[in-house]
């Protein structure tokens, strides 16, 4: 059937969040959280949050993308452009952080410790948060440099999608930290982290959004969309609510008065329900200009 | 080198979407594929209201994004300005879709059937074996017609077969092809005389498809 409002309203994309588009939604949240969790655990001496970060990203994030392309096969061809495409660099620091993560981690398992460097080894650390930064970034990166559709084309998008990953690597280092031993991980540390933050989050949005609405037809009615439409429920209830306002007290809470581990954890799962649902509301809500 | 490209006069369209089937016929489109489109959007009240028609499809730009983001190297622009997909080539990452702002690109997700409850018809039976599914397809400036035509020492927009099938096909004679390129072709001429005009221009992609009204 021909869509008699195809390019002539502002036009909703659909290859990227509908159907097998989930996929692509599953992977720029795994890759996100996974990086994230990589980058805060390391920051925490966290071990086990290290090597879930790095799993998450091996084994989550690649296993989505491949699920998402329409020829799976042929995977290795996306290599291939890293001059001009930003899928293909994001491909290769991929690589590039699951290699240094994983020699940088290396020696703190007991079959590895023969290894002739240490988990401390200043070159591996640097060079695995160099590519850990870039891996929570790059997909800010493959949605703002496209000019097609406005919502997106924004230097604000990879410093949205760098902050949620750090909050989604936070908030899943505080829901999975009653597994290990308490003196595992400093809770503490990775709450007032949580704060900061979900309040440089809130305010980051606030601005984009003010971007958006100032913009033009496409990105002000994806944006219109994103509050008053059909995705609301998801933004206001998903994002706002449940990923910035209810962890945001949570961790407030926690640091002045201090709440239970259970409480924490749901702050935790909020964040990361939160950080899933901005990565799908923003990809839905993008509409390319009409034509005529 | 010639660059070829369409001029569309808006004047003599009737909006009949000829276009639209002849494009689907020639390159055994699946349903719900469109490589062109005819856009139509009515403005003001009676009875003083317009209806504008504004024929679409891939505007082969000098400068396009589909190219510069395809991770593949799948999407490319040949010397004379067409740009193609390599089907063999494509991952069907469909970045390429979302960089282009003309919406000309489809994702064939799978070739399907006109008749859900018949045996295939032997058009479709053609479609099914040179359809590849899980790519990017779009209008090719119909490249089979103009390298088979030029070969043959054929003119693209004067020699019917060496010709775009919607060019030919178009019975208000809306369509010019030919090579921008050349200041004194017909669709040079048209663009000169007649001020044609590209469809979203602050996209900086200078599209090969120029409009006159």
């Amino acid at each position: 059937m021909i869509n008699p409002k195809y390019m002539v309203v502002p036009t909703s994309q659909r290859q990227w969040s509908e159907g097998r588009g989930w996929f692509l939604v599953a992977a720029f949240f795994l890759g996100g959280v996974g990086g994230g969790m990589y980058l805060i655990s390391l920051y925490l001496g966290f071990a086990w949050g290290m090597l879930m970060g790095w799993l998450i990203v091996l084994l989550g994030k690649t296993t989505a993308h491949l699920l998402f392309l329409g020829r799976p096969s042929r995977f290795w061809r996306a290599f291939t452009r890293p001059n001009s495409s930003w899928i293909s660099r994001g491909i290769i620091i991929l690589i590039l952080f699951t290699i240094f993560a994983a020699l940088q981690m290396a020696p703190m398992v007991k079959q590895f410790s023969w290894l002739p460097w240490t988990s401390q080894n200043p070159v591996l650390q640097i060079l695995s948060i160099i590519t850990a930064l870039g891996l929570v970034s790059y997909t800010g990166f493959v949605l703002g440099e496209l000019r097609a559709i406005p919502f997106w084309n924004s230097s604000l998008v990879p410093a949205l999608f760098i902050l949620y990953a750090l909050l989604g690597g936070t908030g899943l280092t505080l829901a999975t930290h009653p597994l290990f031993p308490p003196d595992f991980v400093d809770i503490h540390r990775a709450e007032r982290i949580a704060l900061w933050l979900l309040a440089i989050t809130a305010v980051a949005m606030i601005f984009y959004l003010d971007i958006m609405y100032r913009r033009g037809p496409g990105a002000r009615q994806s944006m219109l969309e994103l509050i008053k439409g059909k995705i609301s429920p998801i933004f206001i209830f998903g994002v706002v609510v449940v990923g910035i306002l209810v962890p945001l007290s949570v961790a407030t809470y926690g640091i002045i008065v201090g709440v239970s581990s259970s409480v924490l954890m749901v702050g935790a799962i909020c964040e990361l329900i939160g950080g899933f649902s901005l990565r799908y509301s923003l990809l839905k809500v993008g509409k390319y200009e009409p034509l005529i | 080198m010639a660059r070829y490209g369409m001029v569309i006069d808006l004047v003599k369209c009737i909006g009949c979407q000829g276009c639209v089937i002849r494009c689907k016929v020639e390159h055994f489109l699946p349903p719900g594929m469109f490589w062109a489109r005819v856009l139509m959007k009515e403005y003001g009240k009676y009875p003083t209201m317009e209806r504008r028609i504004v024929p679409t499809l891939c505007m082969h730009c000098e400068d396009p994004a589909c190219t510069q983001v395809c991770p593949s190297g799948a999407s490319t622009k040949r010397e004379d300005g067409i740009v193609v997909i390599d089907y063999d080539k494509c991952i069907g990452c469909r970045y390429c879709m979302m960089a282009c702002p003309y919406g000309a690109r489809s994702f064939c997700d799978s070739i399907g059937k006109y008749f859900p409850y018949k045996e295939l018809t032997p058009y479709e039976e053609v479609a099914h074996t040179q359809l590849q599914t899980g790519v990017v397809m779009k209008c090719t400036f119909c490249k089979e017609r103009i390298d088979a035509g030029t070969q043959k020492g054929l003119k693209p927009g004067e020699d019917r077969e060496a010709t775009p099938a919607c060019v030919i096909n178009c019975m208000a004679k809306a369509r010019y092809f030919g090579d921008l390129d050349d200041p004194d072709s017909e669709v040079s001429l048209l663009i000169r005389e007649r001020h044609g005009y590209q469809l979203r221009p602050e996209t900086s992609q200078d599209p090969s498809v120029y409009y006159l009204r």
